[in-house]
């Protein structure tokens, strides 16, 4: 068979062969890869007379690659199910691209798909391109199995119920995360000062440990913000003590039945009240509450993946002061600005003074500002260049802080439940460096 | 022992490939009745743009019939038709080399002269 020399019209060379999936004597499925981008090359027909390979030329997502090697996906589906351009390449016997056509899936032979049932269960030996991606998410899916799932949503209609960049991390993630830190600490103690009953040992044990007590994140879907979480029993094996090792492959499932209830009848709270200490409980639930209460969000949970979230929320307000006493509260609570009732006069060099209305004849006022500076945004962690003057008005609204401001064109508003105008303020300052930055 | 094809084979580095050894079950995808021509590497014997394949000029056997039944099921409705039927064979370090490479259900058989095909594969 004399070879026939002629220019490619279409750049194959230029794809990687990353491993052939379906071999049949020669590669029916190969996955491709073109700068970062994966592809499949299927072999469709094979015309003799004119000694020609058809093929079809896809871009294919990592994800449906995963799925269809773990027979979670057709191929079938998994071409029409393709979102681009499907490549229709000739190709002869020497290896030369003679013509090309670009298709939709829609437009697709019949004769080029495979059966409905094209369901593969790809066995990766070690040498295979899979081996790792298989393995090491089948251990995602071992966890995923234990997982319990948290869903933040924003009650703001304006967004649907999508939430914020700087809100998921600041108020809702960073809460989660201090309250699940606080009853990582209190839960060891508890559970386990009867069993190491020095202090120094239990202490000891505890810091080593600590680190891989982290919950590890198995699930996530955005729009409102649902994120799975589980404890890595899979890794915990290396903790030779069995029943340290038997709490800390539990405490993360314990932490969502303790503490992201809604179950706060008597005898929880009895119970609660009883195990943990009240500074304890602080740090466990206070960061909670801060969720809860908060009007902007709203927090649930559920216990697998197939069931339904139940909202966390606190009903009988009672149930925090239980949970955590004032005087709890008062002793944490850092150093905040406090509202002053204060009214406005303009002098004679049009300046603003504000006076404190205490004792002052002048009619009172639920207003007061306050400006926002470079400084501010700077103590926030949101450093901007420009020198900036931005008067928030600060008000009291249905026993909620109210912070507001409009700035650029924009409306910006904060409601702050725990009354804390420095919170408040940070929020705000958190919104407006959002939008400074996606305009700057 | 020389292998069938081993002119072929000798001119490709690393080829043949590494043998698993051992006694197995192996399956192959053949036509119906079964033939001499399911047991040729047809795509490299038409195909000059294989010939540095060491894989192409060996055949390819399954593990498992389920896993023969499953690459079947992804070829497309054109390219089924040469492959109707499933056949069975023990397969020995005597009779070849046989070669697992990334797929575990995927072998590469590389016959040995004179193995006989059609004494050692049965549809099944």
């Amino acid at each position: 068979m004399g070879k026939k020399k002629s220019v490619p019209v279409f750049p194959l060379d230029e794809f990687e062969r990353v491993e052939n999936i379906i071999f049949l004597d020669e590669p029916v499925l190969t996955h491709l890869k073109r700068k970062n981008t994966d592809y499949f090359l299927y072999l469709v027909d094979t015309k003799i007379e004119e000694q020609l390979d058809v093929y079809l030329l896809f871009q294919v997502s990592e994800e449906n690659i995963y799925n269809y090697l773990t027979s979670q996906l057709s191929l079938k589906n998994l071409i029409l199910g393709n979102t681009n351009f499907i490549y229709l390449l000739e190709q002869d016997f020497n290896g030369i691209v003679n013509s090309y056509s670009v298709v939709t899936p829609l437009s697709l032979s019949s004769e080029y798909l495979p059966l409905d049932d094209s369901f593969l269960s790809y066995e990766p030996t070690e040498e295979s391109h899979y081996h790792t991606l298989l393995n090491s998410t089948s251990y995602v899916k071992k966890l995923r199995q234990d997982a319990f799932y948290v869903k933040f949503s924003s009650e703001n209609s304006k967004y649907a119920e999508t939430i914020g960049l700087n809100e998921l991390s600041n108020d809702l993630l960073q809460n989660l995360s201090k309250s699940f830190k606080g009853f990582l600490k209190a839960d060891f103690r508890h559970s386990l000062e009867n069993y190491q009953t020095d202090n120094k040992k239990l202490r000891f044990i505890y810091n080593k440990l600590e680190g891989d007590l982290d919950l590890r994140m198995v699930y996530l879907k955005c729009a409102s913000f649902e994120i799975g979480l589980a404890n890595d029993k899979i890794m915990k094996t290396s903790i030779k003590d069995k029943r340290i090792r038997t709490w800390a492959e539990e405490v993360g499932l314990k932490f969502k039945d303790v503490v992201l209830s809604n179950d706060f009848s008597e005898n929880r709270l009895n119970k609660i009240i009883d195990t943990y200490t009240e500074e304890e409980r602080n740090k466990i639930f206070r960061p909670l509450f801060d969720i809860t209460e908060n009007q902007n969000f709203s927090i649930a949970v559920k216990d697998s993946l197939e069931d339904s979230y139940r909202r966390i929320s606190i009903r009988d307000k009672g149930v925090i002061d239980k949970i955590i006493p004032k005087k709890i509260e008062n002793e944490v609570v850092d150093e905040d600005y406090e509202i002053i009732q204060v009214t406005s006069v303009v002098n004679k060099n049009k300046r603003n003074k504000t006076i404190p209305l205490e004792g002052n004849l002048f009619s009172s006022s639920d207003i007061t500002q306050y400006h926002l500076k470079i400084e501010d945004f700077s103590k926030y962690g949101y450093p901007i260049r420009e020198d900036i003057d931005i008067s928030l008005d600060i008000m009291v609204q249905k026993k909620h802080l109210v912070i507001s401001t409009n700035y650029e064109g924009e409306h910006f508003q904060v409601i702050e439940p725990t009354m804390k105008i420095n919170e408040g303020i940070k929020k705000v300052t958190a919104k407006i460096s959002e939008f400074y930055l996606s305009v700057e | 022992m020389k292998l069938q094809y081993q002119k072929e084979i000798d001119k490709i580095k690393n080829c043949p490939l590494k043998n698993n050894q051992g006694q197995l079950t192996l399956y192959r995808v053949v036509e119906n009745p079964i033939s001499l021509e399911s047991f040729l590497p047809q795509c490299v014997l038409l195909k000059p743009k294989y010939e540095n394949m060491c894989e192409a000029w060996g055949l390819s056997l399954f593990s498992r019939y389920q896993t023969a039944q499953m690459k079947l099921k992804g070829l497309s409705k054109k390219k089924r038709p040469q492959y109707i039927a499933i056949a069975e064979s023990s397969i020995g370090d005597m009779d070849g080399i046989k070669h697992c490479g990334k797929d575990k259900a995927h072998y590469t058989f590389f016959p040995n002269e004179g193995f006989d095909f059609m004494k050692n594969f049965k549809i099944i």
